[in-house]
């Protein structure tokens, strides 16, 4: 096995939404600055930029990440779904579908990371419980709407995607 | 540029690189202490940087249980450890706090040995890790030594662990299984300071209804973490009544003062200190009091 080197600058690889991708990344870079700047998936937001909103979550192997906390170098390798993946087919995933029919979305900052953390969910647990839908966004902040119209969401489109299986 | 990073694969390639550039690196595991922390550093005059990242080393991702001593190694996160049905079975009160931190997210990256080297006196793992007398394997080119959990903080934010250490693991004897636990935190993250405050709590009751062990360990409220003894004694030997719980949990409140002295915040803080103590000491007997 060859020697890892100190690197300021580096090619790395993983993949994102299903695509294999190779991108130069520096010691500085978070994997945000990836995502938005570099590969131009503006769908991911940047709110406080420590961890506290939610606004830039995206999945890395499955598990929900705030993209503004992880250094582009850990990237390598990994798995990354941004909101750009759930419509890929050119159609609406039942989760969007559902914050449209439900309001859940006013001024819109928060949705592209709550809909990651509802995906991740609903892949573990299709059928959560309100109390395992509170907890699995408690770590996206919404300014506007309250929740509620949020958690509706999430429970529709639960039950949707069980009768659409 | 003078920040550089490298990913070794090894703990025998990281004690390497750890050796070579002890004067001018930081070893980085799921970053979400070490970001939030760069990002308030000022980036004039920056000094040469190396960042260590660790998280490619999957040989210190295991939870063992064997000879009745659980053994965590440093890269497992908070979100393997809150679903670990050997953390569940052994002692639950340690996968409830790691459950309480921060979102989702912090838990998927934040891991054991992140919490444990930073030392803020806010760590939630600290209450329970110190309840069950957890002890630290410290690695370095140099050979190993392990510690006891509470000689490892100097302070606030403040370890032994010397530039070219990795903490290994942690790890301790599991509880007897007739002893019950309960660890009980209050405030949201990054909420005032003052309103973060934790306790955990480790009792075994023997066959008389006597409470033979008892390890109370409060989190946030003292500069590194800590048993309370005269809290403990306090319970020790005793049947648990409602004046054997409030005096022990009294004890909380009295050694926070003695420690941190009086401040500001102190009328506030010591009579929540003593009535978290006195739920989570019921809580452990198996008794919900609100
Ligand atoms: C929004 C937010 C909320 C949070 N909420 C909480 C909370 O509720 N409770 C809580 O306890 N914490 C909380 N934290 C703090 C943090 O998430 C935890 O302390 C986490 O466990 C740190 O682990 P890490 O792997 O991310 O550490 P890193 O940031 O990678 O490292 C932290 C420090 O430890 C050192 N280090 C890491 N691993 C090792 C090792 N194996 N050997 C030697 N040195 C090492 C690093 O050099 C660095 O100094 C929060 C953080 C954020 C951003
Ligand atoms: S921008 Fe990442 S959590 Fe706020
Ligand atoms: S819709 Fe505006 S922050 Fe949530």
């Amino acid at each position: 096995m060859k020697k890892a080197e100190p690197k300021h600058k580096r090619l790395i690889s993983f993949t994102v939404n299903g695509d294999d991708i190779e991108v130069e990344i520096s010691a500085s870079d978070r994997l945000i600055d990836v995502l938005r700047n570099k590969l131009r998936l503006t769908g991911t937001k940047e709110g406080c930029g420590i961890g506290e909103c939610g606004a830039c979550t995206v999945l890395m192997d499955g598990a929900p990440v705030n993209s503004c906390l992880v250094p582009a170098f850990q990237a390598e390798g990994s798995v990354i779904e941004t909101v750009e993946g759930l419509d890929a087919s050119g159609k609406l995933h039942p989760l969007q579908e559902a914050f449209v029919e439900h309001t859940a979305i006013q001024c819109g900052y928060c949705t592209p990371g709550m809909l990651m953390s509802a995906l991740a969910l609903l892949r573990e647990h299709p059928e959560p419980t309100r109390e395992e839908i509170t907890r699995a966004i408690s770590g996206n902040l919404c300014r506007c709407t309250g929740y509620h119209q949020i958690i509706a969401a999430i429970e529709d489109a639960s039950a949707k995607m069980k009768t659409t299986e | 540029m003078t920040l550089r990073f490298i990913r070794p694969e090894t703990v025998r390639e990281a004690m390497e690189v750890l050796h070579e550039h002890k004067d001018n690196s930081k070893i980085v595991a799921g970053a979400t202490d070490v970001m939030v922390q760069r990002r308030s550093e000022k980036p004039v005059e920056e000094k040469p940087l190396l960042l260590v990242d660790i998280t490619g080393i999957s040989e210190l991702s295991y939870v063992n249980f064997q000879n009745g001593i659980v053994r965590i190694g440093a890269m497992i996160t908070h979100r393997d450890i809150a679903r670990s049905a050997v953390i569940h079975d052994v002692a639950p009160f340690f996968a409830d706090a790691c459950l309480s931190v921060g979102s989702p997210q912090i838990r998927t990256r934040g891991t054991i040995g992140g919490n444990i080297v930073n030392a803020s006196p806010a760590a939630d793992s600290l209450p329970p890790l110190t309840a069950l007398s957890a002890r630290l394997r410290l690695i370095s080119r140099r050979g190993s030594r392990d510690v006891a959990l509470c000689d490892f903080f100097k302070g606030p934010y403040k370890t032994i662990i010397e530039p070219d250490e990795i903490l290994k693991e942690v790890y301790f004897r599991a509880p007897e299984p007739s002893s019950r636990c309960a660890f009980l935190k209050l405030g949201r993250r990054e909420s005032l300071a003052i309103a973060r405050l934790s306790v955990a709590a480790l009792i075994d009751v023997d066959d008389s209804g006597k409470i033979s062990k008892a390890a109370i360990a409060p989190g946030a409220c003292l500069p590194m973490p800590a048993r309370i003894a005269p809290a403990e004694e306090a319970l020790v030997g005793k049947i648990p009544d409602e004046e054997v719980v409030n005096s022990a949990s009294q004890e909380v409140g009295e050694e926070m003062v003695r420690v941190s002295g009086v401040r500001w915040s102190t009328e506030y803080k010591k009579p929540v200190a003593c009535a978290l103590t006195k739920r989570a000491i019921w809580k452990a007997l198996g008794v919900d009091v609100d």
